[in-house]
């Protein structure tokens, strides 16, 4: 059965600070994620259950919206984590007959990472709302270090958006009136625009957008 | 000029470094930049790669020139940096991936400015980018503020780039090298990565706090401790409640709103503003 399309907001509660890639998570990319896992197939754009603004030819899915609480605001942690950076050995072949291998040292490193903690994240869409919270459910976590347990996230719930916030997202450089009455700034950079895409000059949102949530 | 990466920019502010500089390239037998991860097809010089061996031990990577060029002994450009064992016949030349406690600014006119200690500002007086005026002593930050001041970052839009250390760990260094186009989020690059700082709302806030009359209390550490502690998870409503009524309930509220969202960029506030507010009282930001 087809559900209509709304405009959501998708409310994941987080459990883990998330540590931010260099480019904010954005909805469209995580669902491929999460499509390319339920197919196993990492090479296909797949068909996502969001609608697409056909000016733009974008999905209509926005990046990544911490949301604080009265009792819980945005507070910031360093994850120190090691890695292990090993040296590849080095093949000589002097003839057919003799092989010399030498095994590289291994360089350890203590990596800090920044990440910040928040009660909630929130991701705006159009398109069937309770399709991308399935699909989200595939996932481990959001950002990076998500395999070592970092962004970990359960959905909370959906609720309805009035105010077309889906907008807060990377546009072509040329589509202005997309995000103008947004009420955010947004700022040049250089993004893919959908799944699977080469990146191109875009304007987007601030990579922090924060809002207050109201738990019932 | 406009640059679609960080490492383009590296590329574009540092020819005169590789100019003098003995690197032979090969074709590449990899797909992909060793060092930044982009295919041969995408780097400044296509299909031209440098061999760098950590050592004879270890295999070869293949960097694209841009990368390479921070390991490259910049002869004329900077200068002797030591003498090996003390020998006179055998300088060593300094490099850009070997400078601790260092930074610099690539700007968007493709011109590279050094912040030194005095030490290598000393060893490198007699160098090209010296003869330039492009050698400052000062700190990385003190260095982007004044290059902003003086109007000398060029069109943000374009992209420049903020290496706060150059440090030691050229590999780290040049794998996070990432673009700036705008103050609102400066990524500050260095040999542990690179990050993201919101200097335009500081910016903002010191020059609120200025002419509030806030300026002089504001460069004290004590000032942003109950932001700072709240931003680190260590939130005091009693030390906040003092903090607000000192400030004035609506002037309180006033400055939150101006304070970068991101709570790592407020803990770094008593670093940043002890930097920024001179500048902003002395009229040039």
């Amino acid at each position: 059965m087809t559900r209509p399309h709304m405009d959501f907001a998708l409310i994941l509660r987080l459990h883990t600070p998330i540590i931010m890639p260099r480019a904010v998570p954005r909805l469209d990319i995580l669902l491929q994620e999460a499509m390319s896992r339920l197919h196993q197939d990492w090479e296909t754009a797949h068909v996502l259950p969001l609608a697409r603004c056909d000016e733009a030819g974008v999905y209509c899915a926005s990046q990544l919206v911490l949301a604080i609480t009265p009792d819980a605001s945005l507070t910031s942690t360093t994850e120190a984590l090691v890695s292990t950076v090993t040296r590849q050995d080095l093949h000589l072949t002097r003839d057919c007959k003799t092989t010399i291998r030498h095994t590289g040292p291994d360089a350890n490193r203590m990596t800090s990472h920044q990440g910040i903690t928040a009660p909630f994240a929130i991701f705006y869409g159009r398109g069937d709302a309770e399709a991308c919270a399935e699909l989200m459910t595939l996932l481990s976590g959001i950002g990076r270090e998500h395999a070592r347990h970092y962004g970990a996230f359960s959905v909370e719930r959906v609720q309805p958006d009035e105010q077309a916030n889906w907008r807060l997202r990377p546009w072509p450089v040329a589509q202005s009136a997309q995000w103008e009455d947004t009420g955010h700034r947004f700022i040049e950079d250089h993004l893919m625009l959908n799944p699977c895409q080469a990146s191109e000059p875009v304007m987007r949102p601030r990579r922090l957008i924060r809002e207050v949530l109201h738990v019932r | 000029m406009y640059v679609k990466t960080a490492h383009a920019r590296l590329h574009a502010a540092t020819m005169m470094i590789r100019q003098d500089a003995d690197m032979a390239t090969v074709t590449p037998p990899s797909f992909a930049c060793s060092a930044c991860g982009r295919p041969w097809s995408e780097v400044e010089d296509p299909n031209q790669a440098a061999i760098y061996q950590y050592s004879s031990a270890q295999a070869k990577e293949y960097v694209c020139t841009a990368c390479y060029t921070v390991r490259i002994p910049a002869r004329h450009a900077l200068g002797v940096e030591r003498y090996s064992q003390g020998n006179p016949d055998n300088p060593v030349f300094a490099k850009l991936g070997m400078l601790p406690g260092s930074g610099g600014v690539l700007t968007a006119h493709n011109q590279l400015h050094l912040a030194l200690p005095q030490g290598f500002i000393d060893k490198f007086k007699d160098g090209e980018i010296a003869a330039q005026g492009r050698l400052h002593r000062a700190s990385s930050f003190d260095l982007l503020l004044s290059l902003l001041a003086e109007d000398g970052l060029g069109d943000m839009a374009d992209g420049i780039v903020f290496v706060e250390t150059w440090g030691r760990k050229a590999d780290v260094l040049v794998a996070n090298l990432t673009l700036t186009r705008s103050l609102s989020e400066l990524w500050c690059c260095s040999e542990s990565g690179a990050y993201c700082l919101d200097l335009e709302s500081m910016i903002d806030s010191a020059r609120w706090l200025v002419e509030q009359g806030w300026g002089d209390k504001a460069d004290k550490p004590a000032f942003w401790k109950p932001i700072k502690d709240a931003a680190a998870g260590r939130r005091d409503d009693v030390a906040l409640g003092k903090w607000a009524e000192k400030l004035g309930p609506d002037h309180a509220q006033d400055l939150l709103n101006r304070l970068p969202l991101d709570p790592y960029a407020r803990t770094q506030l008593p670093r940043l503003m002890k930097l920024i507010l001179p500048w902003v009282k002395g009229g040039d930001l």
